[in-house]
């Protein structure tokens, strides 16, 4: 059968017509009664039939038509489905493949898998469903368990094992002969995915019948990320792709886009691209992907590896220029040059250490220096301190003068090893611990050290220990200092003391160190911080990727710690961040070497299907728009019916179809109405700027908050440039906040808690820039030597559920305090209860990672005060206080009055007013 | 608002609250006169009443003595004065002046009807109009009473009387035609005020005795919109309740037409009865404003106190 119904229950409803043709036809409508006084008139106009019950029945079959169309739609007729050998009642193994190579017609494949298990639950086949990323033993399912299995899932991060699903399959298929498979396969892969195909197609003599549905699409994908000392850069390589135009963007650790570029992408065996951006830009960059694919292949990810540093390099040879072979500098230089920025001393520079540190770097590598100067010691300290690595190399000047700025006690004099006065012989380099970050790094057999300088035997040198040579002396040894760590090589960083430095291992040393810096050192326990310093021991994932290459929300079950060896997006490790904030791996989608091949299904002799193939036609759409054709028509006919003079009835048809688009349109017109429905306090808000209070439920308290705002505005209208209007009372949870630069909210203890409604509401007035004067007017409570008023324990509990910054009581130079009167205090009814604004927040240059957006411009979004200032600005139309005021003295009116205008001022010029401080200064510098 | 909805909320107003539309009325009144007091070009109504005007015309107190202009009639002079000098002198009089007001205002069923597309149900209109020229009249000193109910006096009480009498007659739903009066007095005046749906087939009659009396006055034709715009559709069977008449329409909307047009045909025949017998005529739609309509029906009114 070519004709099949999703859902063929509705076509039950097709029984309904003649029921509805027998009541039109039968039982008419009665005719509306209206009462008309000049019914008197018309008895001399002749009578007109109904045209309505009478109609003919032709009118009467085209719309029953119409109605069993729409009801033939609802049941979701398809013509010729899929699969059409599905009809027979063989069991069906259904297998999906979920990589990052599905994601981007990720719904085509839902909808595909969807739509074969209606089918087969229709047909009541059984059903087994095989993910190719959960693989596991295949069993046959409920059809409504696997459409829900189905229902939640979601592409991977990392590319099916294709040979542990054959293992799978191949168990099946010896247990169950009659069955179809159906592969939904995604057509990229690595080389198992033929081995998969070749499996399949085998298996056709033994089954009942093998398909593959596959999609054309085409897959771009972004690996290879190498960063050198010019740029970051990696391979775009497409597959069955005309060219065409993509945006590259790379993203910050927060998600903001740093930078952008439009690429030109087609298929062929691959593109390098380079992004070279100034170093704390580029080092900033987290990700990197194409905007609009949405694959987890087409992103790359950056971690601290990729991160370029900046390494101040300093020696103490005067001749490093001359002969650059022999200067101690030359090999550092080469080990680091591909993956930090370096940079040198000119020569004749008088204070090399301090031009070095002067440029901020991670990594300060002295190569036999002897500090002796106390600036640079103590410039090298601070930097250490705040987190700088500290590198020294050994050499005959620091072997004579040792300073204090070494990891372990050194002893005086080196030892030689192998030398003509000597019987032992050159040293070989033991294997690393576990413990030391240069793990698994592989020893040349061929290095050897030939001189050293010694360690004294201290208690807890082997925690500090990096490398040791056979005999167990110390190689390296690095030790914390402050935030920061020195790392001591014993030896030279040319070859005259060994031949490390000319090998590779000594560039893998240089890479690991170069990872390390700078932010690493946050544990207390010097045992932990060199266990942790061991990196790849242990890693957490921190975010991890989805395959449609976004950061999940949370962590997926079944991912483990990264395993130091895995360099590839597996299952138990899928791609994304490891390790802490401190030092982070990342693991890509696709692994530096892993090749991403398309399946060759032509070779095989296996069924395929298009996923989005032209074969199934859904027949919905078509059986509507015929309805809606002859809805129409019937229209047209029933105004030919009412034999209306020929010009009115095109007029009535293009009415008709004003009323059908509005029909369609129906979700807009509702959005647009709702829209258009103003509060006509809103609307007066947003006219005149005006100050609010928000309205507790208590008369005595709303009506103090009213009169004082409103001889506030007075005051404002009359001394200021800011002319507000009448004050308003706003109700929480109802009224918009945002058209008030300033609410006053007094505290009433017996008010019932906001609702959570009006909890978000006043989020995001704090968020976008609002602020609230909180009042709890019990100032006077204190002076009774009460501790904890109602009004401030209600407030405590409100403050909980909203974002209130960390606050102190006003300092004696806060803005607040001149915006435009100078003041000391804020005083109101009280004048002994202490206002507390927002704490001052420096921003802070050296924490580049997080970028705080702040909307206020620095306006403290929450103010508490306790003096009740609203009782006290109240005036009569003398300009009498309302209220009595506590201390009595004369100007208390005036000077609570002076602070609320202070109070608008801020929260209205923001840190304009701090600025202004400085005018006398800029003034003096402009006229010089 | 749709076409049905104006359907379901047509209504005769059952609780009709009298002290309402009068105090409406006399705000109207009031308002009406302030604005006769400001405008001039308005042919002020007070300047017909009982009242000495202070200005030359008919009546009985001596008002001055004027230069006899060439061309005057001559019995026009007064001699006695003349004779005492060389000039000849003409004796004026100050003006006075006195009429009857009668109102009616039709108080049937009908008269209640109010659709979704009128403001005020068409008595309530009425009584505003009707209340509010025989406050501003009675102010200005002149004798006014209800059509077949009370006698026209000047009185303080007047007002109230003629309130009350209203009130009885809307509780009866008083629905006869405009009485004829006996013995009308020849100088007065009547304001008619009805929609004319039932008591049309007379009207003409009773106009005609009237004027045979000479007397004149106003027609006030007052309908709901829904009268006038007529805005049904589909099937319906329309009645009404003073006599019980019926008529179905298959679809209204194709009466409308043919509606529209009896419907002017009968205002044109109300209006040209008016007209032949000396009577001013104006019509009102409850959906325009009440201050509007009262200024316009106080100029035609004093339109028809200039005809004499």
């Amino acid at each position: 059968m070519s004709l099949y119904f999703l859902a063929p229950i509705a076509l039950s409803g097709l029984l309904l017509l003649p029921i509805v043709y027998y009541f039109l036809k039968i039982l008419p409508p009665k005719p509306k009664r209206i009462f008309f006084p000049p019914v008197s008139l018309m008895q001399s106009i002749a009578v007109v039939e109904a045209t309505q019950s009478r109609a003919p029945w032709w009118v009467l079959l085209l719309r029953l038509l119409i109605a069993s169309l729409i009801i033939t739609a609802m049941a979701g007729p398809l013509w010729r489905p899929i699969g059409a050998s599905l009809d027979n009642k063989h069991k069906t193994l259904i297998i999906l493949d979920d990589g990052w190579a599905a994601a981007n017609d990720w719904d085509l494949r839902i909808k595909k898998a969807e739509s074969l298990i209606h089918e087969l639950r229709n047909n009541n086949s059984p059903v087994a469903l095989l993910i190719s990323n959960e693989p596991k033993n295949i069993s046959l399912i409920e059809h409504n368990y696997a459409l829900e299995i189905i229902r939640s899932l979601k592409p991977k991060s990392y590319i099916p094992n294709y040979n542990e699903l054959t293992n799978y399959v191949d168990k099946f298929t010896q247990e169950n002969s009659d069955i179809n498979i159906i592969w939904i396969s995604e057509k990229y892969g690595h080389a198992d995915i033929a081995n998969f195909l070749t499996f399949l197609s085998s298996l056709q003599n033994k089954v009942q019948n093998v398909s593959v549905f596959i999609n054309n699409n085409s897959l771009i994908t972004l690996s290879n990320l190498t960063s050198s000392q010019k740029s970051i850069r990696f391979k775009v390589k497409a597959h069955d792709l005309d060219k065409s135009l993509y945006s590259l963007i790379a993203n910050d650790q927060s998600g903001q886009t740093i930078y952008k570029k439009d690429i030109m992408i087609g298929s062929g065996s691959g593109e390098w691209i380079d992004i070279d951006l100034p170093l704390e830009l580029r080092n900033q960059i987290s990700v990197i992907k194409l905007a609009n694919d949405h694959s987890a292949g087409s992103v790359v990810l950056l971690d601290d590896h990729t991160h370029l540093k900046r390494v101040g390099l300093y020696g103490s040879m005067k001749d490093e220029q001359s002969q650059p072979l022999l200067s101690s500098l030359y090999y550092i230089d080469k080990a680091l040059s591909k993956l930090a920025s370096i940079s040198y001393v000119k020569s004749g520079d008088n204070d090399p250490v301090k031009t070095l540190l002067d440029e901020k770097p991670s990594i300060l590598i002295l190569s036999d220096v002897m500090l002796s100067s106390e600036e640079d010691k103590k410039n090298i300290e601070t930097f250490v301190e705040n987190g700088g690595v500290l590198l020294r190399f050994a050499g005959p000047l620091t072997a004579k003068n040792i300073d204090d700025f070494v990891p372990v006690r050194l002893r005086h004099n080196g030892r030689v090893l192998g030398g003509a006065l000597s019987w032992q012989t050159p040293k070989a380099i033991k294997d690393f611990d576990r413990t030391s970050p240069f793990f698994q790094l592989s020893i040349p057999k061929d290095v050897a050290i030939n001189k050293q300088i010694l360690a004294e035997p201290d208690v807890g040198l082997n925690f500090k220990t990096w490398a040791s040579l056979d005999d167990g002396t110390p190689l390296i040894t690095a030790n914390k200092l402050g935030r920061g760590m020195i790392i001591l090589f014993h030896i030279t960083a040319d070859n005259s003391w060994s031949n490390l430095p000319i090998s590779g291992l000594f560039v893998g040393m240089m890479e690991r160190i170069v990872a390390l810096s700078p932010e690493i050192f946050s544990v207390k326990e010097d045992e932990a911080i060199i266990q942790n310093a061991a990196h790849n021991i242990s890693m957490k994932p921190i975010k991890l990727l989805d395959g449609y290459g976004h950061f999940m929300d949370k962590i997926p079950d079944g991912v483990l710690a990264l395993d130091p060896l895995v360099n590839m997006s597996t299952r138990i490790n899928p791609a994304g961040f490891y390790g802490d904030n401190f030092l982070k791996r990342a693991i890509q989608s696709i692994g530096q070497d892993e090749q991403i091949e398309e399946i060759n299904l032509l070779s095989k002799n296996v069924p395929v299907y298009s996923l989005n193939s032209s074969q199934e036609i859904d027949l919905r759409s078509y059986l509507l728009i015929a309805a809606l054709v002859l809805f129409l028509i019937d229209g047209i006919v029933t105004q030919a019916l009412k034999q209306i003079p020929g010009k009115k009835v095109f007029i009535k048809f293009f009415t008709f179809l004003a009323v059908l688009h509005l029909f369609f349109c129906q979700s807009d017109v509702s959005a647009a109405e709702n829209r258009d429905v103003f509060n006509p306090k809103e609307v007066q808000s947003a006219l005149k700027s005006r100050l609010a209070y928000v309205v507790t439920g208590n008369t005595n308290i709303d009506q103090t908050s009213q009169f004082g705002l409103l001889s506030l505005s007075r005051a404002l209208r009359k001394r200021t440039s800011y002319a507000p209007g009448d004050p308003i009372g706003v109700t929480l949870g109802q009224d918009e906040l945002s058209l008030y630069p300033i609410i006053y909210w007094p505290i009433e203890p017996d008010a019932s808690e906001p609702s959570v409604g009006a909890i978000k509401a006043l989020e995001s007035y704090l968020n976008h820039g609002g602020t609230i004067v909180f009042d709890t007017h019990d100032a006077n409570n204190h002076l009774q030597g009460n501790t904890k008023s109602a009004e401030r324990v209600w407030l405590e509990k409100l403050s909980q559920k909203l974002p209130i910054p960390e606050l102190e009581p006003v300092p004696r130079d806060h803005v607040i305090t001149k915006t435009f009167y100078l003041l000391t205090n804020f005083i109101g009814r009280y004048n002994n209860g202490q206002t507390w604004v927002e704490t001052q927040v420096y921003p802070d240059i050296s924490n580049q990672g997080e970028r705080p957006i702040r909307a206020s411009d620095s306006v403290s979004s929450v103010i508490i005060t306790s003096n009740d200032l609203a009782a006290a600005w109240a005036e009569d139309d003398l300009g009498q206080p309302l209220y009595s005021l506590t201390s009595g003295s004369k100007n208390q009116h005036e000077m609570a009055l002076r602070g609320g205008i202070n109070l608008v001022m801020y929260t209205l010029t923001g840190n304009y007013k701090s600025d202004q401080v400085h005018v006398r200064d800029l003034l003096e510098r402009l006229t010089r | 608002m749709s076409r049905s909805a104006i359907l379901e909320t047509f209504t005769i107003q059952s609780d009709f609250y009298l002290p309402l539309s009068i105090a409406k009325a006399l705000d109207l009144s009031a308002s009406l006169e302030r604005l006769l007091a400001k405008n001039q070009t308005v042919s002020s109504l007070s300047s017909y009443g009982l009242h000495n005007r202070k200005r030359a015309g008919l009546g009985e107190r001596f008002w001055q003595y004027r230069a006899y202009e060439i061309g005057e009639d001559a019995n026009k002079i007064d001699w006695r004065r003349s004779a005492r000098g060389d000039q000849l002198y003409v004796k004026e009089k100050e003006f006075e002046s006195l009429r009857d007001y009668y109102i009616w205002i039709d108080c049937a069923a009908s008269m209640k009807f109010v659709s979704t597309l009128g403001q005020d149900d068409k008595l309530t209109r009425s009584i505003n109009f009707g209340v509010a020229i025989a406050d501003l009249l009675l102010r200005s000193g002149d004798r006014v009473g209800l059509l077949g109910s009370s006698a026209p006096s000047s009185s303080r009480a007047t007002l109230d009387k003629i309130i009350h009498q209203l009130e009885e007659n809307i509780s009866n739903n008083f629905t006869s035609a405009v009485p004829l009066l006996n013995k009308p007095s020849k100088r007065s005046k009547i304001i008619i005020i009805s929609d004319f749906l039932n008591n049309s087939a007379n009207l003409k009659d009773t106009l005609k005795y009237y004027a045979d009396f000479e007397i004149s006055g106003l027609v006030v034709m007052i309908n709901d919109p829904c009268e006038v715009e007529f805005p049904f559709s589909g099937e319906t069977q329309f009645f009404s309740i003073e006599n019980n008449q019926e008529y179905y329409a298959g679809d209204a909307e194709l009466v409308a037409e043919q509606y529209h047009k009896v419907f002017e045909k009968h205002k044109l025949q109300i209006k040209e009865t008016a007209i032949e017998n000396r009577f001013q005529y104006y019509h009102h739609v409850t959906n325009q404003s009440v201050d509007a309509a009262g200024h316009d029906i106080v100029e035609s009114l004093s339109f028809c106190l200039a005809d004499i």
